[in-house]
């Protein structure tokens, strides 16, 4: 009763704790930001007139007037005044980041595991080692990002330029926060508090955090390079 | 990094500048956002104003034809994003806890971060006046109008940055209420015994909350082709204008329930004390809000049936649109069968939440009209939507808030507001609500353009025109006297008793203004209007603890503060150099590293 | 709050050896995926196949890894009303733009230029 506003502290109304509560409502609203940048996407994929295409296509001369010279250099005369535009999107490559992002959810989970279970050694290990895989993912993603931009894919190139560096450049944004969050909590779990009795929690809500991002690559991944034109 | 965060005591005073600025009080946070909300509602009155007095005779050259432009869409952007948002959230700052027996939201600091971020960004898009230019292009700012081809100027750089901030801070609120009012409820408070404001602030975070992130979408689209090259929204690199409408709408629609609930909600609690009896239809009223929230979802197209819609869609449109009239029309019946039988007392609250009734029906059956698409192809762009919009929000929205503010004002200083004037401010308004908004109903169907600049004489619109400024202008004098009536009150002295009213809700459980932890002893709650079913079941009110009880409340905070403006200087970078994102995001990151080892024990 | 980890212990969520073999799952569906998008050709039957596994990953992920399923009911109808919700909107929009019969044809020649 004496415990007054300390509100972390209190029995809540549905059991559940606040913040955790707050972390699931945030990732909810998540979902409307994703899914319109993903429909933007979409609704500008139907419609696409120039190179570079995401997967190969066939145009006529007239779709290549005025575009860059890379992007003009995968396209070849088949012809007829029809031209064979190489994809651009290169599947294997992602497939790899693809595989580091899912694995990095596997060893996230096993920090958190060790983190509720006050094995502390096992926590800062895979909360490093998750850091690590996520930094590959952006080591991919930089890759990628350089490679399409040498063909000829930027922001002003076409509409699948737009919408693709716009979708996945703010997943690739979510990721690198992503990693800061969980560095400056191995970071703080160094101290001599450690993190504190809640540790369990804290990194159970930047495993939230996290998870939900990899959801968003597992759904980005499927549409974006599984699903062909 | 250590080391400054232990420099700066917590402040030992509770008065003082430095009090207000690093305070995590619910209380003292919603008063900052009333009394923000209003300063920026007679902003955008005076812009009112300035617009009446424009098109008030024919050829009028009272300003220029720039300045207009800027004023009609900075006048929309100031009474909805800074006056009739924010005043709805000074009330939801200030009662929702108390409503529900709870001493504090579930983040104070959190709580805290959304004001400073919503004054950075008010005062960001404000600011536009001085540095070049206000956003000239409607509050819904239509691509390609919105290009840098077309809207050169620093003008829609403002609009993005500063709806953008506007953004970041009504989500952070919404999440807060979101979870204050799922999980902070006192013992024995079930949903279906919320008072019907706590309902309809939690339907609007969850409006808020789902509803803003395709703005936010829209808003970067906007930004990355303004200055990233891309053309998402411009035909001339194969964009598409009507993305824009599409995502705007999305959350636009939403958004007029978010400024409508809140007064739904204020008048659900002061409709059924001043007629003695409890609310008719309670779990009707609940669920109609949560269908308006739902099928708001789905209407958001009847916004662009002139823009080349097919048939299929535009009917269904209309359909979903008409069928949202169903919901608000239970809403409307239910309160009137609360007055009816009652022993109602017409006090300066209840004339409001009655002509609220009255006045927010009219802008509810244009509306309905314009649902149907051939009616709205004809008054697409009228003045005859001006007077629906403003029917709804001003003769709806206002009135609701200003019931709010007479009925709660006695629980939030301790003294009343004049009966007396508060009567002269109510004729007053709402003559002058009528005779602005009324005639703009004959000038749409006459055919009068929104957003002219002037017209000529000879057209038919000389007299109403001049009708609506004379109400404009009565208006402006009805808030003159409510702003007398409040200086008038705040030098009184306090002497409103806890339960003034004979209220039901449990904000009437403790004291005038309420001490700084809320209650001394959470109320347990038996009912669903908990003083009334306290007071006719023979429950005494708790005894007073036990003084040696001592209640902790956390310690004030300045990273709020700083972390807002963190992202006042994230949002000013794009306008200006990048390199004030940078020391922006180090602020940012500075300030949430203080605040998570701010001790709030 | 040590009670809690004691609580988390026995109740909250799996084993470390069934996440690591959660993720082999997780590996070999993503591997299907590949194998049905660049490999086999599976015609109209791809779309809905390449849907339904990567809703499997969806879901193993939200349910297992993130506690979804040893959580509160509360978070998990929080989350699915939202995701129904954004594809909800994300649908209709698609087909509002995919069926517009006015469908804005890009100017090519100014685009880069
Ligand atoms: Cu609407």
């Amino acid at each position: 009763m004496a415990q007054a506003s300390a509100v972390e502290h209190h029995p809540t109304s549905t059991g559940t704790d606040n913040r955790k509560l707050l972390w699931w409502i945030f990732l909810g609203s998540e979902c409307l930001f994703f899914g319109s940048l993903l429909a933007t996407y979409l609704i500008f994929k139907g419609s696409l007139a120039i190179p570079p295409f995401p997967t190969d296509r066939i145009v006529d001369a007239a779709a290549l007037v005025g575009v860059s010279d890379a992007a003009r250099e995968a396209c070849h005369s088949i012809g007829n005044n029809l031209f064979e535009c190489e994809g651009i999107l290169d599947v294997p490559v992602t497939s790899q980041s693809t595989f580091v992002l899912l694995m990095s959810s596997v060893t996230m989970v096993l920090a958190v595991y060790g983190a509720q279970n006050n094995r502390l050694k096992m926590m800062k290990l895979w909360l490093l080692a998750t850091m690590l895989l996520g930094l590959a993912f952006l080591g991919y993603q930089v890759f990628e990002f350089t490679t399409f931009g040498n063909e000829g894919l930027n922001l002003s190139s076409n509409q699948f330029g737009a919408s693709f560096f716009m979708l996945t450049g703010f997943h690739g944004t979510h990721v690198a926060v992503g990693v800061l969050y969980l560095g400056s909590l191995l970071f703080a779990s160094f101290r001599r508090s450690g993190l504190g009795p809640e540790a369990g929690f804290h990194i159970e809500s930047a495993g939230l955090y996290w998870h939900f991002v990899d959801v968003v690559w597992i759904v980005l991944f499927t549409v974006l390079y599984l699903i062909p034109a | 990094m250590a080391t400054a965060v232990e420099t700066l005591a917590p402040p030992a005073t509770q008065s003082g500048i430095w009090s207000w600025i690093t305070t995590i009080d619910h209380k003292r946070i919603g008063a900052l956002y009333a009394i923000t909300g209003f300063i920026f509602f007679l902003v955008g009155g005076v812009e009112a104003l300035l617009i009446r007095a424009q098109l008030a005779v024919p050829n009028g050259d009272v300003i220029d034809p720039e300045l207009f432009n800027q004023l009609f869409g900075v006048h929309a952007l100031t009474m909805i994003f800074l006056a009739v948002m924010p005043m709805g959230a000074g009330f939801f700052n200030y009662m929702i806890p108390l409503m529900i027996g709870a001493r504090d939201v579930a983040f104070p600091r959190l709580n805290a971060l959304s004001y400073w971020i919503f004054l950075g960004g008010a005062l960001l898009l404000t600011s536009s006046f001085i540095f070049g230019g206000a956003p000239d292009a409607g509050w819904f700012a239509y691509a390609p109008l919105t290009s840098e081809q077309f809207s050169p100027g620093r003008n829609m750089d403002f609009y993005v940055l500063g709806i953008l901030m506007l953004g970041v801070s009504s989500m952070a609120a919404a999440l807060n209420f979101a979870v204050t009012i799922i999980n902070m409820r006192a013992p024995g408070m079930s949903l279906l015994r919320m008072p019907v404001f706590v309902w309809m602030t939690l339907i609007i975070s969850a409006l808020l909350i789902l509803a803003l992130p395709p703005l936010t979408v829209a808003l970067l689209q906007l930004l990355f082709d303004r200055h990233y090259e891309t053309s998402f929204l411009s035909p001339g690199g194969g964009g598409d204008p009507l993305l824009w409408q599409h995502l705007f709408w999305v959350f636009g629609h939403p958004e007029v329930y978010i400024l409508i609930l809140p007064a739904m909600g204020i008048v659900s609690e002061t409709l059924p004390v001043f007629s003695r009896k409890p609310l008719f239809g309670y779990s009707a009223i609940v669920f109609s809000g949560m269908a308006i929230a739902f099928l708001g979802w789905a209407v958001w197209s009847h916004h662009m049936y002139t823009t080349g819609l097919g048939p299929v869609q535009k009917s269904i449109f209309a359909g979903t649109t008409m069928t949202i009239g169903v919901p608000t029309g239970i809403k409307i019946f239910n309160w009137l069968a609360t007055m009816y039988g009652g022993s109602i007392r017409f006090t300066t609250s209840m004339y409001f939440a009655v002509a609220f009734i009255a006045l927010f029906t009219i802008g509810g059956i244009s509306g309905v009209m314009h649902a149907s698409p051939p009616i709205d192809t004809q008054q697409q762009d009228t003045y005859w939507i001006v007077a629906h919009i403003h029917y709804v929000l001003v003769g709806g929205a206002l009135m609701g808030i200003f019931s709010g503010i007479y009925y709660w004002f006695p629980k939030m200083t301790g003294r009343f507001l004049g009966e007396g004037l508060g009567q002269v401010h109510f004729w007053l308004m709402f003559i002058g609500i009528n005779l602005t908004f009324f005639p703009m109903h004959f000038l749409g169907t006459a055919g009068m353009p929104r957003r002219i600049y002037t017209y000529d004489s000879g057209m038919g619109w000389d007299f109403w025109n001049m009708v609506a400024t004379i109400g404009a202008l009565v208006i402006g004098v009805s808030l003159l006297v409510f702003i007398a009536n409040f200086f008038r009150a705040m030098g009184q002295k306090p002497t409103a008793p806890n339960n003034p009213w004979d209220a039901a809700t449990l904000e009437w459980a403790t004291t005038s203004p309420p001490p700084e932890h809320d209650f001394d002893l959470i109320p347990i709650v038996r009912g669903r209007d908990p003083l009334w079913f306290d007071r006719d079941h023979g429950h005494a009110p708790a005894a007073a603890p036990d003084s040696a009880v001592h209640i902790h409340l956390p310690p004030p905070s300045y990273y709020p503060m700083m972390m807002a403006v963190g992202v006042l200087l994230l949002a000013v970078g794009p306008m200006t150099h990048l390199v004030l994102t940078a020391f922006g995001a180090v602020v940012i990151a500075y300030s949430v590293w203080g605040w998570a080892l701010e001790p709030t024990d | 709050m040590a009670s809690e980890a004691e609580h988390h212990d026995e109740q909250h969520g799996l084993q470390p050896m069934q996440y690591i073999q959660i993720g082999i799952v997780l590996t070999i569906i993503t591997v299907v995926e590949l194998a049905a998008s660049l490999w086999v050709d599976l015609g109209d039957a791809l779309i809905p196949v390449l849907f339904v596994l990567s809703a499997v990953k969806f879901g193993a992920v939200i349910s297992l890894f993130m506690h979804l399923r040893f959580d509160n009911i509360v978070f998990t109808h929080i989350f699915l009303v939202s995701l129904a919700l954004g594809t909800a909107v994300l649908i209709a929009l698609i087909s509002l733009f995919w069926s517009d019969v006015t469908v804005i044809e890009p100017v090519t020649g100014i685009v880069g230029g």
